[in-house]
């Protein structure tokens, strides 16, 4: 896995003119990711979660990395009925690996046939071998081979026998290919790192092959195998061919996206596919002072989508559900630290917030990005229990600052009457609600990867093509601007869409839901923006404007 | 008689409602109970100081006993026993004296303020005297009625070109007398009085007071008292941060833009549009030029037509704190003063990084401030060259100098730049520059239409769309309205009224259905389809009625002064016909039928006037004129007595029932309503003459001369005065 730092710190040279600040942050930001490491102690459920391969400011684990299956060949590998079933409720197969387990990423139907059929279409085994097409045989001593003769279930279950040690025997022809099963028992040492404790008996170390009692013993064994899970292997094929049947249009290349929104490259190897993130989940350093314990402990026990389409929006990634229980629940909340210090608010009154409200729906940009109560987009976090979600400290700086509480973050500065900004905090601060926003279907809504500053900070709403059909507009009351409307275009003033990005929408009489941009980003960024757009509407300012 | 007083009765509960409305306010002090830190900033803005009772620090004038002499009269203000006055006396009149009840302004304003005096007259009006004070300058100042403007106090200056001699323009509100509106003082009503048979002036100050804005604010104090479960939020107050873009410009419009009254009766909360028009002022010779820029006095409320308004989102308050009335930005941060480019470039970034390369002037230097070249001051026409009464251009506008030129304006360049030619600063901004924005083209079609350069094309380019902006729209088919050309207008002008008849704006919608009205009203299919239309204004219905109405009787007021008045008959008849009570034209269509000779007809319209309004003194007094014009005396002075029995005050009363007397020759009775309508209104030339008359009749020559040489110091043109004063001059010899 090649983890993308660049991308993660790429926010930072967005500030690109403020040559000073940029490099104070950096340094900052290293440091702190340093720092932090060293400072969050080490916990083993932490470590064999892996949840350093996906948030910022821990150390990747080496453990979850070496436990995951490498899917770049699973092509090969599974029985795609089994795949599916497992994608949709994934449960522990290996019994050796500790803590550690595949979470749930709570993938609807479609979209977990589309990563099936994706995981499905990719084959390429280690070292380019190929894999023989193999006859299934009889069965018969199978499990006498199996238990007796080569002693598997001194690792694996087999028929109410053999230890946990390893995969379920019972479910191996449930949940594996036979012809790929057969390698896999004549070759090991192709699929598992050397120490493991998986012995190799057939053949011999210079590729001769095997001889016939090998390759009948192998055969029986797998036969086997397929024998007992029959019954199973049926039942996960009917069903998977009413999910075919479903979706019929689904392709490898939407579960390919889905695949990689999900960043399942940070536990598991996929040879030749590109990895879309570095990290894409909030730094843990923070976590101490961001969240407020109660509603952590909820959360990690029962996932919810905070951010809809994704840590960085449109990629679509979420929080999956690792089936923590209260015990490790708990661990992780001692891990993480809770917050002792009280931010003090400027208390708001009823009437307050109600006037809070008022500015929030009709003046400022928050519901732009942000759903309150089931209005508004779904950029950013759902702020309708934010009060319940959030420290009083955390908030209060991500309205002040949050360019630096929440590096990375496509939020914005927004500039406003400095007497309003405690009442905003304090509002927020008193958030509570029971709405909850719902991951968006990634196969209607394709994710995509983020490469450059327009697809992070603007394409959410004015879309990739700057159609302005972004997967925001949907959560807007006006569409965003159409960048490829050329007679529209045309008639604006260079200058006027430089002045609307750094200030934002309302003052052009647009839509107070588009926030200004110049608080973070550069001059020079903000000029990109408008050749980006004069790019998409093939079109020049007025004659007027020109000088 | 029954119907007559259960009319009395509507009028006195008209009144009583009026009054009852100022219960809601609380005045400042309370306010400043839980605002405190806005009331400070209050209390030491101009709108805190706006006016009040005349107190010695705030008197700006010199009240020093000094006479001041005029051409044919003199003034002398004086203090006495800490009360203000005023004595004057017009060559050839009685002294006058009135005590200064009340004083607006302070000289605050930067582009030159002045300082106006009101007193309480008899009739319960309080009305601007004509003595005003401009500080900078130092100078006793007079608004003149001949075109003049201000004009300083001198010798030279004759009392008969004195707007407001004797005084006549009251404070509040009303439709029958010229008046300030409720502008120079907080929730100012003035009303008639039935049970008193006078006006009655209310208010609550003269400053403007936290109300004036927010509203009323005694249902905020009394829900703020309750628990806040029970009203679920809700403030009975409105916070003005949460208005609209036109919500909030509304707010400062309630004073700072021309308005047309509707129906009297406003007060700081109501609905401003049931109340007012800001933009039919454009229908009665219009204020501004075609790019919304004074053409002769106005207020701030050109700044609709900014660019900033209608493309941006700027309200009065992204550059005035509302408060403190200092500068600001868009972000309420606190800015130096009205200079400071804060109020732009928070908006307009990309100007901020290096002005000088937008300005093309020194970065720091007068040129590089975005208000000397987009709101230079400019002295409003209206107030002439003597005094200086400049203010800032609301329209934001972009410096054209051989434009502003050919409109007699002097262009922000000339300000400092004093030396150059319009052509060099042309070119200088060509060069500059290059093709500068293009105007509007309704902006351009005005130009053209006002130059009468308008081809068939820029006629029909005056007509807008339901997209353009709603001052322009108002302005092309107001100027095409008004104009002769009205009735010409072409098939394709009528469907684009018809389009606009369902624009959002309230003066469009309405101007456009009277203009359909008046040059297709006939018309069978644009009968139907202007009633359908009115039909489904639901809620605006009233408003729609009213302003439709008001139009037509604008049009039928300037046909009748281009003398076609059979045409001005038409017209007020459709305007009565869509707002039954709309005096105006009740009175316009009784006086024009009394210019064609129609007596009986006159006879009828005052008679419904009222039917209408049994306490409408004006309309017993149009019936009293018309059945004096019929002979039919009896009647008229009955009539005239019902008028004078609801308003004793009523100076054109007195002189109308005076002279029906005079002719009957009831000399007595005559005498004294013509004293009293002099008493009224010195100015009321008539009552002079016919009271020189009766002199005369009585033998008191000597009587008769002085009094008909009063009303010819009025009015010299006056024939049978002059003739009289002929005859008399011989008889002396």
């Amino acid at each position: 896995m090649v983890p993308k730092h660049i991308y993660s710190l790429q926010w930072i040279f967005s500030l690109g003119g403020r040559p000073i600040l940029r490099f104070t942050l950096l340094i900052f930001i290293l440091f702190s990711s340093l720092i932090g490491q060293e400072e969050m102690p080490y916990n083993k459920l932490v470590e064999e979660l892996g949840c350093g391969n996906c948030h910022l400011g821990m150390a990747i684990s080496d453990t979850m990395l070496l436990r995951t299956p490498d899917l770049s060949y699973s092509g090969e590998k599974y029985n795609e009925a089994f795949l599916y079933a497992y994608l949709k409720e994934p449960y522990k197969v290996r019994h050796n690996i500790g803590l550690s387990r595949m979470p749930n990423f709570l993938f609807s139907d479609d979209e977990a046939l589309a990563v099936t059929k994706y995981l499905m279409s990719r084959k390429n085994l280690p070292l380019d071998s190929k894999i023989q097409k193999r006859t299934m045989g009889a069965s018969t001593g199978g499990f006498e081979i199996i238990h007796g003769d080569y002693q598997c279930t001194s690792c694996h279950p087999l028929n109410n026998v053999g230890k946990q040690l390893s995969t379920d025997f019972n479910e191996t022809g449930s949940r594996l290919n036979s012809d790929w099963m057969f390698d896999f028992i004549e070759t090991p040492e192709k699929y598992v790192p050397k120490g493991s404790s998986m012995p190799k008996f057939f053949g011999d170390d210079f590729g001769h092959g095997l001889d016939e009692y090998s390759e009948k013993t192998i055969t029986t064994m797998v036969s086997y195998f397929f024998e007992i899970s029959q019954a199973k292997r049926e039942e996960l094929d009917s069903a998977f061919v009413l999910i075919e049947q479903a979706y019929p249009n689904i392709t490898a290349e939407m579960g390919r996206k889905i695949f990689q929104s999900q960043f399942c490259q940070a536990c598991h190897q996929m040879t030749g596919e590109e990895i879309w993130f570095d990290r894409n989940a909030p730094d843990m350093n923070q976590q101490k002072t961001r969240t407020n314990k109660e509603w952590l402990t909820n959360y990690l026990l029962k996932t919810e989508a905070i951010r809809p389409f994704g840590f960085f929006p449109g990629t679509g990634s979420r929080m999956p559900d690792c089936r923590l229980t209260e015990t490790e629940v708990n661990t992780l909340i001692d891990w993480i630290g809770t917050e002792t210090e009280e931010t003090q608010l400027e208390p708001i009154t009823y009437f307050l917030s109600r006037k809070v409200e008022r500015l929030i729906d009709d003046f400022l940009p928050c519901k732009g990005c942000h759903q309150m109560d089931g209005k508004g987009g779904e950029i950013g976090p759902d702020l309708s229990n934010v009060g319940e979600r959030l420290t009083n400290e955390f908030i209060k700086t991500a309205v002040n600052n949050p360019h630096e509480t929440l590096p990375g973050s496509i939020m914005p500065k927004t500039e406003m009457d400095p007497l309003l900004i405690p009442q905003i905090v304090s509002y927020l601060a008193n958030k509570r609600s029971d709405n909850k926003v719902i991951y968006p279907n990634l196969v209607e809504q394709q994710p995509y990867q983020v490469t450059d500053s327009y697809e992070g900070n603007c394409a959410p709403c004015h879309g990739l093509k700057g159609d302005g059909k972004g997967f925001n507009e949907a959560s807007l009351p006006v569409k965003p601007g159409d960048f490829t409307d050329t007679n529209q275009m045309a008639q604006r003033a260079d200058d006027t869409l430089y002045d609307t990005i750094h200030v934002g929408g309302r003052i052009m009489n647009k839509n107070h839901f588009m926030p200004g941009w110049g608080e973070k980003m550069s001059p020079q960024e903000i000029i990109g923006f408008v050749q980006t757009i004069r790019d998409f509407c093939d079109c020049e300012q007025p004659g007027w404007a020109k000088n | 008689m029954i119907l007559f007083n259960k009319r009395l009765i509507f009028s006195v509960l008209f009144f009583n409602i009026a009054l009852s409305q100022l219960q809601d306010f609380i005045g400042s002090d309370i306010c400043e109970s839980c605002h405190p830190d806005q009331f400070e900033l209050w209390k030491q803005s101009t709108h805190g100081h706006a006016g009040g009772v005349p107190f010695s620090s705030d008197i700006k004038a010199p009240f020093n006993g000094q006479k001041i002499d005029l051409k044919d009269g003199w003034f002398l203000p004086f203090q006495q026993d800490n009360r203000y006055f005023f004595l004057a006396q017009e060559n050839g009149f009685p002294e006058v004296k009135y005590e200064v009840s009340g004083m607006v302004g302070g000289g605050h304003l930067f582009g030159g303020g002045t300082q106006a005096f009101f007193s309480v007259f008899p009739d319960g009006t309080m009305r601007l005297l004509p003595f005003d004070y401009h500080p900078e300058k130092k100078t006793w100042f007079f608004e003149t009625n001949d075109l003049s403007g201000w004009v300083p106090a001198s010798k030279s200056l004759s009392m008969r070109k004195l707007t407001e001699w004797p005084p006549n323009r009251i404070m509040g509100g009303i439709s029958e007398k010229q008046n300030c509106q409720q502008c120079h003082g907080s929730q100012i009503i003035t009303t008639f009085d039935p049970n008193r048979g006078k006006y009655k002036t209310s208010f609550t100050n003269l400053s403007i007071n936290c109300e004036s804005c927010h509203g009323p604010g005694q249902e905020h104090v009394s829900l703020m008292e309750f628990d806040k479960s029970i009203v679920k939020g809700y403030t009975g107050i409105q916070s003005l941060k949460t208005l609209s873009k036109d919500k909030s410009v509304e707010v400062c419009e309630q004073c700072h833009a021309l308005k047309d009254m509707i129906r009297p009766g406003y007060l700081p909360g109501k609905d401003l549009d049931d109340y007012y028009s800001v933009k039919f002022s454009m229908l009665g010779g219009n204020p501004f030029h075609p790019d919304g820029r004074v053409k002769t006095f106005g207020y701030q409320q050109n700044h609709i037509f900014s660019d900033c308004y209608l493309n941006g989102s700027m309200t009065c308050i992204d550059c005035h704190n509302p408060h403190s009335n200092g500068y600001q930005d868009i972000n309420r941060n606190p800015l130096k003063g009205r200079f400071d480019n804060g109020q732009c470039v928070t908006c307009h970034v990309s100007k901020k990084e290096k002005i000088s390369n937008h300005s093309f002037h020194k970065t720091k230097s007068e040129g590089s401030r975005c208000t000397a070249c987009h709101m230079p001051f400019q002295q409003h026409k209206a107030v002439g060259d003597h005094l200086r009464f400049t203010r800032a251009d609301h329209t934001i506008s972009i410096p054209r100098p051989i434009l502003d030129q050919q409109l007699g304006i002097k262009n922000a360049c000339q300000q400092c730049h004093d030396d150059m030619t319009t052509q060099s600063l042309n070119d200088q901004i060509t060069e500059w520059y290059g093709e500068l924005k293009p105007l509007h083209r309704l902006e351009s079609a005005l130009f053209s239409f006002q130059n009468g350069k308008a081809t068939d094309e820029h006629f029909l380019n005056l007509f807008g769309l339901n997209n353009d902006p709603t001052p322009q729209v108002f302005a092309g088919i107001s100027a095409i309205f008004m104009s002769e050309r009205a009735i010409t207008i072409s098939e394709t002008a009528v469907n684009r009224l018809k389009d606009l008849s369902d624009n959002k704006d309230l003066d469009i919608r309405a101007l456009s259905l009277a203009f359909l009205d008046a040059v297709r009203g006939d018309v069978q299919e644009i009968e139907k389809f202007i009633t359908r239309q009115l039909s489904l204004s639901g809620k605006d219905q009233r408003k729609i009625r009213t302003r439709w109405s008001l139009a037509l009787a604008y049009k039928a007021e300037g046909v009748i002064k281009n003398g076609k008045v059979e045409q001005g008959i038409i017209l007020y008849k459709k305007s009565i016909k869509i707002w039954p009570n709309n005096t105006r034209a009740h009175q316009g269509l009784g006086d024009a039928f009394l210019t064609a000779g129609k007596i009986d007809s006159s006879i009828v319209t005052f008679g419904e006037m009222v039917k209408i309004n049994a306490a409408d003194w004006q309309g017993w007094a149009g019936l009293g004129k018309a059945q004096s014009m019929a002979g039919q005396n009896g009647l008229a002075i009955g009539a005239y007595t019902k008028a004078l029995e609801i308003n004793n005050y009523y100076s054109e009363g007195h002189l109308g029932i005076g002279s029906i007397f005079f002719k009957e020759s009831h000399n007595l009775q005559a005498e004294r309503h013509l004293m009293k309508a002099i008493e009224l209104d010195p100015s009321i030339t008539d009552a002079y003459i016919f009271l020189a008359a009766i002199k005369i009749r009585l033998g008191e020559l000597k009587s008769a001369a002085e009094i008909l040489n009063r009303g010819l110091i009025l009015n010299p043109n006056h024939k049978i005065g002059s003739m009289m004063l002929h005859e008399l001059d011989v008889i002396n010899q």
